[in-house]
């Protein structure tokens, strides 16, 4: 829904089936000796990288733009402009677009409202590790019921199938990476890194589209563009 | 002054002749001038007209000495009376001085020797020799001064009669020119003797004469005159005188004496001037005329170029651009409009789909969030969200008997599949209504984006037509300097319109035409008179000299006989030498008798001849020519002859006494 301020905020229910979505492409088994709550079925360690994963769901624009940063990078795999191309021509950018607010180390949001109800149903557990004085790392445990819900959601809420789509393709782009390092991506855009903390990260698709362009004239793939010294 | 000839004639011939005023008021009719006006102009000119008189021309020698010394160192003296008649210097050989002898006499005649050999003449020391001319008597002695070198010394003197010449010393006669040296001789000589003789320096107008080649008059004095006394040798071609051309007619004419003849030469080469002066100034006007035809031409094609860009600019010119200017702003107008709306188009546009965005993902947001809800909200809790702790029974009954909710004991919202359906229903038909307006304003748009295509297209049109309006405009000022060129040649073209009048002929020049057209008639009138009977006169003497079958002649005023002999016109030159010198004897003689009947002055009646019949092959011809001579000097007792021949048979007609002979080697 849109906020007082004009900026869209999607609603309790919405972002909790997201970041059940999100949570279950991005799990990994817990690793041998780890422990982990009973009915455990994966892991996925840090808030940092849940925000970032959950910010290229929020901003197609970015989404595209870093496949572009891809493509340049991996030239051989024309699938990545693709689907640059496919979301960039389409009016996904504006539709699925829940800004984000510029922080410390990047996009976040508070996660607990968000997370709470999937924790009451019992499809989702999660715990800190603590320092000295404060919370070193957030450490979320999908459990049965959530891959369960999770795997169900096509056939019981078509209207949600994007997100399972959506979510598969951004935790396979950065498949591997920590989320520092997706920060340090996403800082990589001008537009992004220029905003002021505490406010709204704002669209970049006509910058993207002009670079899809040029990048589909270009005679051969990796003719121009950033190339992702991190990625190659 | 009177004609002292012998009046023979009753003078009838001279009275025909117009008087000098005569001629001058008729000249002055003409020319609406008074006669003292055409007098002074003449005058100007060096003319003088006289009404003719006649001059006593007659010359007569009366004794010849000469002495000197010979190259051997011996001296000579030659003293010799002359008579009229004829006198023969008679010597077979060839050497023996004849020539000389007759050039003795032609020296102080003539003021120079003709010619006398150079090894004679410088033995010449004294020569003198005593004349009647005009009546009066006169002795010519020349002298030649040995020291310091040789030097020519001439004087004139005047004796009371011929009694008195043959009588006196040097010294006991009047004294009336001296001179030194050959050329000063010459002249005092030939002054006395044209002055003597009431004759002038004629002058002939040369055709190829002058320092710029077109013409200019030649002096002859009385050396060339003297040729009509010593006729030229047998073989030369010329009838009289030393000069070709027109001096033998004048001779002619002047010992004729024919009214007005020295005037009417004058006239003619003062006009021939006059006439060469207006040539060359006008020669000098056709060339200015001609550079300003040039000129005028090159002008005249200016302008016609001029006329017609002219023209052409006035056609294109004719339009006004006021129009034009109001139909740019017009479009310039119409398309600020058009900008305007498609900018406002385009505005509500962004708007609209703004407002059907939020439209979609209003919908969007409904219905993800009530798939969200169905699928999570079928999950019972089954601990805290908070602490995570399981749930107890009683909470769960509570929930299931008073739908209390299980985790925090409030109601529980009702979750109506219709309520969601209904809500989801009115926001698919917000979205509905939100691609209606944008499609609207999508189709506005591009009728906006046409309108303004289309006022930029006509915008563009105005432009250019005012653009090529303008341009046009500014030929006016090119069309004003054209006009202005225009005019100006115009102006000149008309200032030197009419070509300028050739120069007038000077008041001079109409009364020396004037006066050479009434002058000539009187000339040709007496001469119509004289030459008949001249040419009557030459046939008989030149037959009675030996000249054969000569049917006629006819004298003209250039000096040519146009002799016709058996029938054949024959020139002068053809005739054969013996021929050419009877025609000559019979001219002279022809003259002399001729002016005797009218009882005008006439030849001098002295006549010179060298060598005569040296030409002849047999004897008979030479002796018949002097036999006849002989006869004519009986007739006309003014005639003197002098002659030379190495043939004595051919003069032994002659009275002794007018032989010069010797009977030794040399004559002296």
């Amino acid at each position: 829904m849109v906020g007082s301020a004009g900026v869209r905020r999607a609603t309790r229910w919405q972002d909790s089936v997201r970041l059940l979505l999100l949570i279950d492409a991005a799990a990994k088994p817990a690793a041998e000796g780890e422990s982990v709550p009973p009915a455990t079925v994966g892991v996925v360690h840090t808030q940092v990288r849940l925000q970032k994963l959950d910010f290229w769901v929020r901003n197609p624009d970015y989404l595209a733009y870093e496949l572009m940063n891809e493509y340049v990078a991996a030239p051989d795999v024309p699938r990545l402009l693709e689907l640059a191309a496919e979301i960039l021509e389409s009016e996904e950018s504006d539709l699925r677009r829940f800004p984000m607010l510029r922080y410390k180390y990047g996009a976040f949001e508070e996660l607990d409202d968000a997370l709470a109800p999937l924790v009451e149903r019992g499809l989702l557990r999660k715990t800190q590790v603590l320092g000295r004085e404060r919370v070193v790392e957030h450490i979320y445990f999908l459990l049965e019921r959530g891959r369960q819900v999770a795997q169900s959601m096509v056939a019981e809420a078509p209207a949600l199938a994007w997100y399972v789509e959506r979510t598969r393709l951004v935790v396979d782009l950065v498949d591997g990476l920590g989320g520092t390092q997706l920060k340090d991506r996403q800082y990589l855009l001008r537009d992004y890194a220029d905003t002021p903390w505490g406010q709204h990260i704002g669209p970049i698709t006509e910058q993207a589209r002009e670079r899809l362009r040029e990048l589909q004239a270009a005679p051969g793939p990796g003719a121009t563009g950033d190339t992702d010294q991190e990625a190659s | 002054m009177t004609a002292p000839g012998p009046a023979r004639s009753d003078a009838k011939d001279l009275t025909v002749a117009p008087s000098a005023s005569d001629i001058l008021k008729e000249v002055a009719e003409k020319l609406g001038l008074t006669p003292v006006q055409v007098e002074r102009t003449l005058a100007e000119a060096n003319i003088t007209l006289k009404s003719p008189t006649a001059a006593d021309r007659r010359l007569r020698i009366i004794r010849l000495r000469a002495s000197g010394t010979k190259h051997s160192g011996d001296d000579f003296t030659v003293e010799q009376p002359f008579t009229p008649g004829v006198w023969a210097i008679v010597h077979p050989d060839n050497s023996a001085g004849k020539t000389s002898l007759l050039e003795f006499l032609v020296f102080p005649l003539r003021g120079g020797p003709r010619d006398l050999p150079p090894d004679v003449r410088s033995w010449l020391r004294h020569l003198s020799v005593d004349i009647a001319v005009a009546g009066r008597a006169i002795r010519i002695v020349l002298d030649v001064d040995d020291q310091p070198h040789p030097q020519l010394r001439g004087r004139i003197l005047a004796g009371e009669s011929t009694d008195h010449l043959l009588a006196a010393d040097d010294e006991a006669l009047r004294l009336l020119a001296t001179a030194s040296g050959n050329e000063e001789v010459s002249r005092c000589i030939g002054e006395f003797f044209l002055d003597a003789m009431r004759m002038e320096h004629t002058n002939l107008w040369q055709v190829t004469g002058g320092a710029d080649g077109e013409g200019a008059p030649q002096v002859h004095g009385w050396a060339s005159y003297f040729g009509a006394c010593y006729l030229n040798p047998g073989g030369d071609e010329i009838l009289l005188g030393d000069v070709a051309g027109g001096l033998p007619g004048r001779l002619m004419e002047l010992f004729v004496d024919i009214p007005y003849s020295t005037a009417l030469t004058q006239l003619s080469v003062a006009g021939k001037r006059e006439k060469k002066t207006i040539t060359q100034g006008q020669r000098r006007a056709e060339g200015d005329a001609e550079a300003r035809r040039t000129e005028r031409e090159a002008w005249q094609t200016e302008i016609a170029d001029v006329t017609r860009q002219i023209e052409a600019r006035r056609r294109t010119a004719a339009q006004d651009i006021s129009p034009l200017l109001r139909a740019a702003d017009q479009a310039a107008t119409e398309l600020r409009g058009m900008r305007a709306l498609l900018e406002e188009a385009e505005q509500t546009l962004t708007e609209v789909s703004g407002a059907r965005m939020r439209a979609e993902q209003g919908l969007l947001d409904a219905r993800e969030t009530w798939q969200a809800r169905r699928v999570l909200g079928r999950l019972d809790p089954v601990c805290c969200p908070r602490c995570e702790e399981p749930l107890g029974s009683v909470r769960r009954s509570e929930e299931r008997e008073q739908a209390n909710c299980a985790v925090c004991t409030r109601p529980l919202p009702e979750v109506d599949p219709e309520t969601a359906e209904a809500l989801l229903a009115e926001l698919e038909q917000t979205l509905e209504r939100a691609q209606d307006a944008e499609r609207e304003a999508t189709d506005r748009r591009l009728r906006a984006v046409e309108a303004v295509q289309s006022a930029l297209a006509d915008h563009r049109e105005a432009a250019a037509g005012l653009e090529q309006g303008l341009a046009t405009s500014q030929a006016h000022d090119r069309l004003r300097d054209l006009e202005i060129r225009a005019a100006e040649l115009r102006g000149r073209l008309e200032a030197t319109g009419s070509t300028p009048p050739a120069p007038p002929v000077p008041v001079s020049a109409q009364v020396l035409a004037a006066t050479e057209e009434a002058v000539r008639a009187a000339v040709d009138a007496a001469a119509k008179q004289l030459f008949p009977a001249m040419n009557e006169a030459i046939v008989e003497l030149a037959t009675r000299f030996g000249v054969q079958n000569l049917d006629s002649v006819k004298l003209d005023r250039a000096g040519k006989v146009n002799a016709v002999k058996a029938g054949v016109k024959t020139t002068f030159k053809r005739l054969s030498r013996g021929d050419r010198l009877r025609m000559r004897i019979a001219t002279v003689i022809a003259l002399l008798r001729v002016s005797a009947d009218r009882g005008v002055a006439t030849h001098p009646g002295l006549l010179l001849i060298d060598s005569v019949a040296a030409e002849e092959v047999t004897e008979v011809p030479a002796r018949t020519l002097i036999a006849e001579l002989q006869a004519i000097a009986a007739e006309l007792p003014e005639l003197q002859v002098v002659l030379t021949t190495a043939q004595p048979e051919l003069v032994d007609a002659l009275p002794k006494d007018h032989l010069i002979t010797s009977d030794g080697e040399h004559l002296f």
